[in-house]
């Protein structure tokens, strides 16, 4: 348990995005119980869950998980790489 | 409004997203008991006969492909009505939503009787059948586009599996397989036929095949390659199990890819990879029964349009929950329950859409232009 949450607070430093921390949060919880109840298994069923409520999600008629859940493999190149602005204008 | 609303849901998946939706249909079953299985017949050849199942399965996708080619808009259950008759068609369409539902039913007692006995052996049936529950009824009264996303991000897992077997080449016997070809050509039929089983879900692409928004070729190009990629899948974890074991062990152990990530360790850091590997399956397992529950539930509403689909989830996941409940949990019941569904599988996979296809070339073709959606 001390490992866990340990672990959990560590990599709470690697979210880009500050606002989300409240809702990481909040999801830890269920998550947390499904695992004292079920282990392992327990967690897999909640990100399953979890997971596919994020495919589900769309905002602004744009999916959620926009890049890799449909998987698009020049948008996610663009999203990673980052072609000088001149290049990337021209395209 | 409703025309809308059909046409809304259908084309809706790029092939690349039909790829992702059969490798995910597909994998589940007997990933890890295939090369035990295998054993018992085609012995130290079982990885030709996975190739030879892969390649009577490339066969079957291609009459399934044909047989869209000829209602390129049209899923099995239409297909059926279009070329039956309402009444047998519909008739036939009952059959497919029995056969579905019943091997969901089989995938969740599959799984609760595999967890009891590796994970979770003192955690009460109810429970475990509750989680396949509550993620079959969340997941399967989605819409397709919804579901297909999720099969891309599922392949993740997949794709771990196969990069963690890859440790066990540290410790390889290539003289394990090395008579190539001595078992004869009967046992690795044998062996096939046994393989066929880990192949089921391939059904997925009668009904999903309607809802690619592409040319009929990049559609065969799309499910032809996923069915490879299953093979090399199955093929690369028979033969490290082929290498790893010998012959005297992989007659006795069951799951042998289990066993064998028992004794690695990454980075001598983890251990017991088998247990998290084990766990990590659940979702390929779980894909599987929903893309059952899926097809059933759209066969349902096709027999009448009253019906709505997120009831027809509901009534489904109650069955198969009851039935789990109360069908024997016992290795010996649930093998002989899997023998009957392979017996199935043939006339389901394989019979009734050549019967179709050939029913489709006797008739005229359709007139596309007449059909609006």
């Amino acid at each position: 348990m001390v490992i866990v949450i340990a672990l959990t607070a560590i990599s709470s430093f690697a979210v880009p995005v500050h606002e989300m921390g409240v809702s990481i949060r909040l999801l830890s919880f269920p998550l947390m119980i499904l695992a004292s109840i079920l282990g392992f298994v327990g967690i897999i069923f909640g990100l399953i869950l979890i997971t596919f409520h994020l495919c589900k999600l769309e905002t602004l008629d744009s999916p959620y998980f926009a890049p890799v859940a449909p998987l698009k493999f020049r948008q996610l190149a663009k999203s990673i790489l980052k072609l000088p602005v001149k290049r990337s204008t021209n395209e | 409004m409703k025309e809308s609303m059909m046409t809304n849901e259908r084309n809706s998946i790029t092939p690349l997203q039909l790829f992702f939706i059969i490798v995910q249909a597909t994998a589940g079953f007997g990933m890890f008991t295939l090369s035990h299985d295998l054993h018992n017949y085609a012995k130290s050849d079982s990885w030709i006969s996975v190739l030879i199942a892969g390649i009577a399965f490339q066969l079957v996708v291609l009459i399934m492909w044909s047989l869209n080619n000829r209602f390129p808009q049209k899923n099995i259950y239409e297909v059926a009505i279009e070329l039956l008759g309402v009444a047998v068609g519909k008739l036939l369409s009952v059959f497919y939503i029995f056969y579905f539902v019943f091997i969901s039913f089989y995938t969740c007692l599959y799984f609760v009787s595999v967890i009891k006995k590796w994970l979770l052996p003192s955690t009460p049936y109810l429970i475990l059948i509750g989680l396949f529950f509550v993620t079959g009824i969340y997941i399967g009264q989605a819409n397709i586009k919804h579901i297909a996303r999720y099969c891309g991000i599922a392949l993740i897992p997949i794709i771990l599996l196969i990069l963690i077997v890859l440790a066990a080449y540290n410790h390889a016997h290539y003289k394990y397989i090395l008579p190539v070809g001595t078992v004869g050509i009967k046992q690795l039929f044998l062996g096939a036929n046994k393989a066929i089983f880990s192949f089921g879900g391939i059904e997925v692409i009668l009904l999903v095949l309607s809802n690619v928004a592409a040319n009929q070729k990049s559609k065969w190009k799309a499910a032809s390659l996923s069915v490879l990629f299953i093979t090399i899948v199955y093929t690369y974890l028979v033969f490290t199990c082929l290498v790893y074991f010998s012959p005297v062990t992989l007659d006795r152990i069951p799951e042998p890819v289990l066993f064998l990530l028992r004794s690695i360790s990454l980075f001598s850091i983890v251990e017991r990879l088998d247990i998290i590997i084990f766990s990590i399956w659940i979702i390929p397992l779980t894909t599987t029964y929903i893309m059952y529950i899926y097809m059933a539930s759209v066969g349902a509403t096709h027999l009448h349009h009253a019906v709505k689909r997120r009831k027809i989830v509901w009534l489904i996941s109650i069955f198969v929950l009851v039935g789990t409940m109360l069908y024997p949990k016992d290795e010996l019941s649930i093998m002989s329950l899997g023998k009957i569904l392979v017996s199935f599988a043939y006339t389901f996979i394989l019979v009734i859409p050549i019967l179709l296809l050939t029913l489709s070339f006797i008739k005229r073709k359709p007139s596309v232009s007449g059909e609006g959606r």
